[in-house]
């Protein structure tokens, strides 16, 4: 192919390309749901559920409550993919359903009804909710989520006044009507009701509808009231186009068999344009060579659910047509797909062999718009079949029908209200799917019958999920076998409704569904026997009527009146008791109360005017006095008792002149069944309640108004301080527990020993009250017998059976003296009319009677000012620190105060040489910084000046010593790194330091509260002296249990008596040059030693070999090794060993053993150093010409050991840069393992056995 | 002729593989060598505006700085120890803290076996920088480099556990008890008496009498 051909082609197939996919850009994706389908997100559990809008979109139902003012169920909620919910453009959220609830949220108290659209009005006062609404009006009221209330709802309707907003549903007598736009609409029939998805529960009985005019009737469904309209008044989708086609997979010509149900004929697309339709009617024709009575009826089917979307089938006319009105909304640009189906005849034989088609003779729009398509479009034409018999299921009144009565009680359960049973024909087994039992009757499925159950037999196989006037049985799935018959009940309780009815029954023939096994097809059953009907007539099953009798009445103790004190007086409650009415409220007309008292004479004389009263205040029933000559009270007023719980408390007077007696008891009681007279409000029956038993209320006991006082245990005796502000002087037990009544405190006398305070307030709990008292000696010449009274603005009130507290405040006077004391009590012990605490009992006015324990209270001392003490704290021991370390912690300090808590002033920090002989001195050139720290908080750090001290101001608040507590203050130091070329810049090598604050000028608190400097104890503050190293070493000898290769036990001859180790540390080298050993041997004096020499680990031998040496006077011999280094040469004597950084280094003493026995033993130990005569800065400066500094500590014999950090870092040549040639050299005072002991423990060994 | 063309050509092909792959090695030693920190400076006061200390301090301390870094210079002596540690530590002291972790850093390449830079960097992390986790872990390698018993390095690896983070008691004892077995006996007195105060500030009366028979045990006439 040339080129220009290879050009071409690919320049077509690129536009090609191109066009197409240009083509697809421009299509809007829509989904498979029209206008009303509930979707959610499959897979997920609790979904939030979506409504498909008119518009095509989608909106979401922001909680439960609000799904529930429309649908009572979920069963209609298609689970569907994310993509497919990706489909539909967000519309809002849907609003509460017109006529269902009033609504507000928890951030408003107004209320309003929700309108179409969800446009709110305003109800504007409580008359007219109640002359709109009823008396329960508040009962209907529901918060709703605020977002979704300012976000969803319009507030654009106007204030309701004298009628209902739009989308109400009312009924006046058995007529229920829609009120839209001031006019009432009447619905044609229940199944209007029922077509537009509305619930009996919402439905508002009214008295008067005269302030409506007469609305068209409602017919059948109606888009604009079955579902939610996005916008006020709602504009389905109208004006658009609709194509109507025959799917080119529409069923293919089959047979079509007797009784067959929902058979599809003909699969119809019907797609819209850029524009939505909404369906009024379409009418399905009968074609092909047959006759309609092939049809028993006929459905058109939703293609994707398969469900009928009109739930009333339709018959042929003599146009041999069938026109279903139910408005189908399709969206723009949306191909919705339908079957036209048949349920056929029970019969064909008459039709068998005919043809029929069913076809979709026309659609009407809505509103504007064309029909496009050729019409009528039929499917295949189905060949009728009358041999093929399948399974005909038969339904008639079951074996467990119970005969009708007027008798269910309120709160019977489990009964059977309707009974059927099936059986399956001879040609196939049924599967039984699905059932709807309707109700008939007035009493309210899901109200007052509930718990609604299918069983088969005795075995319960289903529950059902009640939908307005439906109970609706799913996923049953039981196989009926062929000419089997299985019988079925369906059982419910009753939770209310006196007086209305129940009944039960299959309402259209194809509630009950069936399904052949055999041929595959659903059946439509045969209803017969008792109860049944045509299949064109329904209900097509019934059941017998029950009727709900009496409301029942049930009483019983409540406890909301607990066993409690009360006290003499009006209106004290005796007891409680709870009325439980059920089925229909309830007129109580009479009721007898018993009064039991211990002190029954006192009863008849002082009980009067008991009643009845409810939770609100109000009188139920009475005033009524005790009954001459009986312990009763009887109450004939008669009291309406609603549905549901009522708590009534007895209350009566109790005469403050009666003989009551302190401790005196009273309750009431009486017999419900015997002494209660009810009638039903509903039934206008008898009601007898329950229990036929005594019902008690709780027992009063009666007491006279007390208060005990007591002072409580804190605060004691203490210390104050002057200046300090809100002090507590005091503290009572203030406690009715064991009053008849509350208890009021009018005014506190306290009794003031002497006093420096001023502001004194009295403390209710938190709550200051007033008035506040001054001094009460500023203007007295003394202060004995001083007072001060408190006549409180606000009474204090002890609520009965109770107690709280009580505290007196007061500030110390800047001015007050050290050592006075102040003293607050309430001191008169007198029980009545006591002067110290006038208290009432506050309902019935009487002085109380007061318990006081007299107390002159806390005595609190006037101290000046804290007092501070300080002392060292867990400082670690004097020891060796490697130079250049940073945060060493050198000590601490404990600061203690008393009588107020003290704020840290100034801490003044030295730095002082360490006082430890054989050290260097140590400067402030040895410490880089210095650090103060309360825990981890750094309180202050600075660097040591040249004066070494550093005085360190403190913020107040900086560290705060609480009253009569303590804080650690920890100091630590950076240590100065040792330099290499000089001795003092900066650190000194073996200098010791210590830090302190130099006795009490070294530190300052203030008072807290009296602003004053503390008074100052010193008990030290000193930290530990460290001495200053590069590294230091840590020196080990043989033990009994760690013998580090030395001989376990003696013999004759070379041995290696004793072994010692030298750790260097991590932070650098160690170099050792002398080691000192002490021989002692027991037991026989033959033994001798002879030939000792030192090896490393490696056998080398560092330490010639020569006698020890006795030393007159110790017992010991001794042997000094300076070290050869098998490593270098340089005439193998005063050679150092290295130990590098981290390593440790093993030595053997090896020793001639000669002449010892049984019973010998040899003891050997390392020997260290006492202390150092060296002056510091010599560090074994050679004493003479060609003498090295680490060989002059053996001149003063104080160089047992000898070591090296080897901080000038110098090496091990044969040159004068030598290590041993510089001044850096230390015994072994303070090494680790020597500590201050100059020998090491000794290592014993004896004869081998 | 032709062969000896070919020979050179050869060696040609062959030197210059030679020096690209000498080139490539030094190149990949480049890379791998750390930066040395620079030396030139000379620092003043201004160059530590965090310092917080009075004047005289401050410039005492820059002092010492430039000593130090003096002597790097002098020396032409990059490496030494000592020195990098008191730079690092004085300019922690100068709370520069960055140039601190560089100085100590660079000490630690020096020479990793000693322990002090690590030491100082974890008393920086936790008691300046207060990242915990850096402070365990620089803590945790001077006891491992440590074979004495150094007190005051567990001593500030338990401050740790006791002050920064949340108290955890058994920590701090376990560290402290690490410490104490690898002191020598008399050392170990130090670490049983740190634990003996602690757990009388934690009220536990069993661990406080637990360590007062191990103080005893090694010094009988201890005084508490």
């Amino acid at each position: 192919m040339s080129l220009l051909k290879r050009l071409f082609v690919f320049s077509l197939v690129v536009t090609t390309v191109l066009t197409t996919s240009a083509l697809s850009f421009n299509v809007k994706a829509a989904g498979s749901y029209g206008a009303g389908s509930l979707l959610a997100k499959a897979g997920v559990k609790n979904a939030a559920v979506y409504y498909i809008g008119s518009d095509g979109k989608k909106y979401v139902f922001p909680d439960v409550k609000t799904y529930n003012t429309w649908y009572s169920d979920f069963k209609n909620v298609v689970k569907v993919s994310v993509t497919e919910l990706d489909m539909y453009t967000d519309g809002g959220a849907v609003t509460y359903r017109p006529g269902t609830y009033l609504v507000k949220t928890e951030d408003t108290a107004k209320v309003y009804a929700v309108s179409t659209g969800g446009v709110l009005q305003l109800i504007p006062s409580e008359a007219v909710a109640k002359a709109l609404y009823g008396n329960d009006w508040a009962k209907k009221v529901r918060d709703v989520i605020p977002g979704y209330f300012s976000s969803s709802y319009k507030f654009t309707g106007a204030d309701l006044s004298s009628t209902l907003p739009n989308g109400s549903v009312v009924s006046m007598g058995s007529n229920r009507y829609l009120i839209q736009d001031g006019k009432k609409r009447p619905f044609a029939s229940a199944d209007a009701f029922d077509a537009n998805n509305l619930v009996a529960t919402f439905v508002l009985p009214v008295t008067d509808l005269s302030a409506y005019a007469d609305g068209t009737s409602i017919t059948g469904e109606e888009i604009a009231i079955s579902g939610f309209m996005p916008v006020a008044g709602g504009t389905a989708e109208v004006g658009g186009d609709l194509t109507v086609s025959l799917a080119s997979d529409t069923p293919a010509a089959g047979i079509v068999v007797n009784n067959a149900a929902r058979y599809p004929f003909t699969k119809v697309n019907l797609t819209t344009g850029a524009k939505g339709v909404t369906i009024d009617t379409m009418v399905i024709q009968r074609g092909g060579l047959a006759q309609d009575a092939d049809f028993a009826s006929v459905d058109i089917l939703d293609g994707t659910t398969m469900i009928p979307f009109d739930a009333n089938s339709k018959t042929f006319n003599s146009e041999h047509k069938a026109t279903f009105t139910k408005d189908l909304v399709i969206p723009a640009n949306t191909t919705k797909t339908i079957y036209l189906s048949g349920n056929m005849a029970a019969n064909l034989t008459n039709y068998a062999g005919e043809v029929p088609a069913l076809g979709l003779a026309s659609v009407t729009l809505v509103g504007g718009g064309s029909v496009f398509g050729t019409l009528p479009v039929y499917g295949n034409a189905m060949t009728t079949n009358a041999t093929i018999t399948v399974g005909l299921p038969i339904v008639q009144r079951g074996s467990y029908t119970n005969a009708t009565s007027t008798t269910i009680e309120v709160g019977k359960k489990d009964y059977v209200y309707f009974s059927f049973q099936i059986q399956a024909g001879s040609t196939e087994d049924v599967q039984f799917n699905t059932v709807s039992v309707y109700t008939e009757g007035t009493a309210v499925l899901g109200d007052d019958v509930t718990n609604i159950r299918l069983y088969r037999d005795g075995t319960k196989i289903a529950d059902g999920v009640v939908n307005g006037r439906y109970a609706d049985f799913s996923g049953i799935n039981l196989t009926i076998p062929k000419g089997q018959t299985y019988q079925f009940t369906v059982k419910a309780d009753v939770a209310g409704g006196s007086a209305r009815t129940i009944k039960l029954e299959i309402y259209r023939n194809t509630d009950l569904l069936v399904k052949g096994l055999t041929y595959g097809y659903n059946i439509t059953p045969t209803y017969s026997g008792t109860g049944s009907a045509p299949a064109t007539t329904k209900p097509v099953l019934t059941d017998n009527q029950f009727t709900i009798s009496n409301g029942t009445l049930t009483v019983e103790r409540s406890n909301t009146v607990g066993s409690t004190n009360i006290t003499l007086g009006n209106s004290q409650t005796l007891g409680a008791f709870k009325f439980t009415v059920k089925g229909e409220p309830i007129d109580v007309t009479a009721l007898t109360l018993t009064v039991v008292s211990t002190s029954a004479t006192t009863i008849v004389d002082a009980l009067k005017s008991v009643k009845f009263v409810n939770s609100a205040g109000a009188t139920v029933a009475g005033p009524t006095d005790v009954t001459a000559g009986a312990f009763t009270v009887a109450f004939t007023d008669t009291f309406t008792l609603p549905i549901g719980d009522t708590v009534l408390n007895v209350v009566g007077n109790l005469d403050t002149a009666g003989a009551w007696a302190t401790n005196d008891t009273i309750y009431v009681q009486f017999n419900p069944a015997t002494v209660l007279t009810a009638t039903g409000q509903v039934t206008g029956n008898s009601i007898t309640a329950s229990p036929s038993s005594s019902v008690a209320a709780n027992t009063q006991t009666i007491k006279g108004s007390y208060l005990a006082v007591s002072r409580q245990t804190l605060p004691a005796d203490g210390n104050v301080i002057p200046g300090a502000q809100g002090v507590l002087l005091g503290s009572w037990s203030f406690d009715a527990t064991n009053s008849g009544e509350d208890v009021r405190i009018n005014s506190l006398l306290f009794a003031a020993s002497s006093s420096e305070v001023t502001n004194l307030t009295v403390y209710d709990g938190s709550t200051a009250l007033t008035p506040v008292n001054d001094d009460p000696c500023s203007t007295r010449s003394s202060c004995d017998g001083v007072t001060s009274t408190f006549a409180f603005d606000a009474p204090i009130i002890v609520t009965k059976g109770t107690s709280k507290t009580i505290q007196l405040k007061g500030n110390v006077s800047t001015g007050a003296h050290a050592n006075n004391t102040v003293q607050f009590g309430l001191t008169d012990a007198t029980a009545a009319s006591n002067p110290s605490v006038v208290a009432y009992g506050n309902t019935s006015g009487n002085r109380a009677t007061l318990s006081l324990t007299a107390d002159n209270g806390a005595v609190l001392t006037v101290q000046s000012k804290a007092t501070v003490t300080v002392s060292t704290y867990n400082n670690p021991a004097n020891g060796l620190v490697a130079a250049g370390a940073t945060g060493v912690t050198m000590g601490s300090v404990k600061v203690d105060t008393i009588y107020e808590a003290a704020n840290l002033d100034q801490l003044v920090v030295y730095v002082a040489d360490g006082a430890l002989t054989g050290t260097a001195a140590g400067t402030y050139q040895d410490i880089l910084k210095v650090y103060l720290y309360d825990g981890s908080t750094l309180l202050a750090s600075n660097a040591i000046p040249s004066t070494s001290n550093y005085t360190f101001n403190f913020n107040k608040g900086t560290l705060v010593v609480p009253k009569d507590g303590s804080k650690i203050i920890t100091i630590k130091a950076d240590f100065a790194t040792i330099d290499q070329n000089s001795d003092n810049a900066p650190g000194t090598p073996a200098a010791d330091v210590k830090l302190g604050f130099g006795g009490t000028d070294g530190f300052k608190f203030t008072g807290n509260d009296s602003n004053s400097t503390a008074t100052e104890t010193y008990n030290g503050s000193t930290t530990s002296a460290m001495i200053l190293h590069k590294s230091v070493p840590t020196v080990s000898w043989s033990t009994s249990g760690t013998t580090l290769g030395a001989d376990t036990a003696m013999n004759n001859g070379a041995r290696d008596i004793f072994a010692f180790s030298v750790a260097a540390p991590s932070q650098g080298e160690v170099l050792l040059y002398r080691a000192t050993f002490a021989i002692a041997t027991g037991g026989g004096t033959d033994t001798t030693v002879t030939n000792c020499l030192l090896k490393d680990g490696n056998g080398n031998v560092v330490g010639a070999s020569a006698n020890p040496t006795m030393t007159a006077g110790t017992g010991f011999t001794y042997k000094t090794f300076v070290f050869d280094n098998p490593n270098i040469s340089w005439g193998n004597t005063k050679e150092a060993l290295q130990i590098s950084a981290g390593a440790s280094a093993t030595y053997k003493l090896n020793c001639t053993i000669a002449n010892a026995g049984t019973g010998d033993n040899i003891a050997v130990s390392l020997v260290g150093d006492i202390a150092s005569s060296t002056p510091a800065a010599s560090f074994g400066t050679p004493a003479a010409t060609g003498q090295n500094p680490a060989d002059a500590w053996a001149q003063m014999e104080a160089g047992n050991f000898v070591w090296s950090d080897n901080y000038k870092n110098r090496g091990l040549a044969t040159d004068a840069a030598n290590a041993t040639a510089w001044g850096q050299w230390y015994n072994g005072y303070l090494v680790n393992g020597f500590g201050t002991n100059n020998t090491g423990t000794a290592y014993t060994i004896g004869w081998a056995s | 002729m032709k062969k000896i063309y070919k020979n050179i050509i050869i060696l040609a092909v062959v030197a210059l593989l030679v020096v690209a792959v000498i080139f490539f090695v030094l190149q990949q030693r480049k890379q791998n060598l750390v930066q040395v920190p620079g030396i030139e400076k000379i620092y003043t006061a201004q160059d530590f505006p965090q310092a917080g200390m009075d004047a005289s301090s401050t410039e005492q301390l820059v002092k010492r700085v430039n000593t130090d870094y003096k002597y790097l210079r002098d020396k032409v002596d990059y490496n030494n120890y000592d020195i990098w540690l008191d730079i690092g530590n004085s300019k922690q002291a100068l709370n520069d803290s960055a140039g601190a972790v560089e100085a100590w850093e660079y000490a630690i390449v020096l020479d990793s076996k000693i322990s002090m830079a690590y030491a100082n960097l974890a008393n920086y992390y936790k008691s300046f920088a207060r990242q915990y986790d850096k402070a365990d872990y620089y803590y945790n390698i001077v006891i491992n480099k440590d074979n004495t018993g150094y007190f005051f390095d567990y001593e500030g690896y338990a401050d740790l556990y006791i002050n920064y983070l949340p108290k955890d008691p058994y920590k701090v004892e376990s560290i402290m008890l690490v410490g104490a077995d690898k002191a020598v006996t008399p050392n170990k007195l130090g670490f049983y008496r740190y634990l003996y105060n602690f757990w009388q500030g934690e009220n536990n009366q069993e661990k406080v009498n637990l360590y007062k028979e191990k103080i005893l045990g090694i010094d009988k006439n201890y005084k508490f």
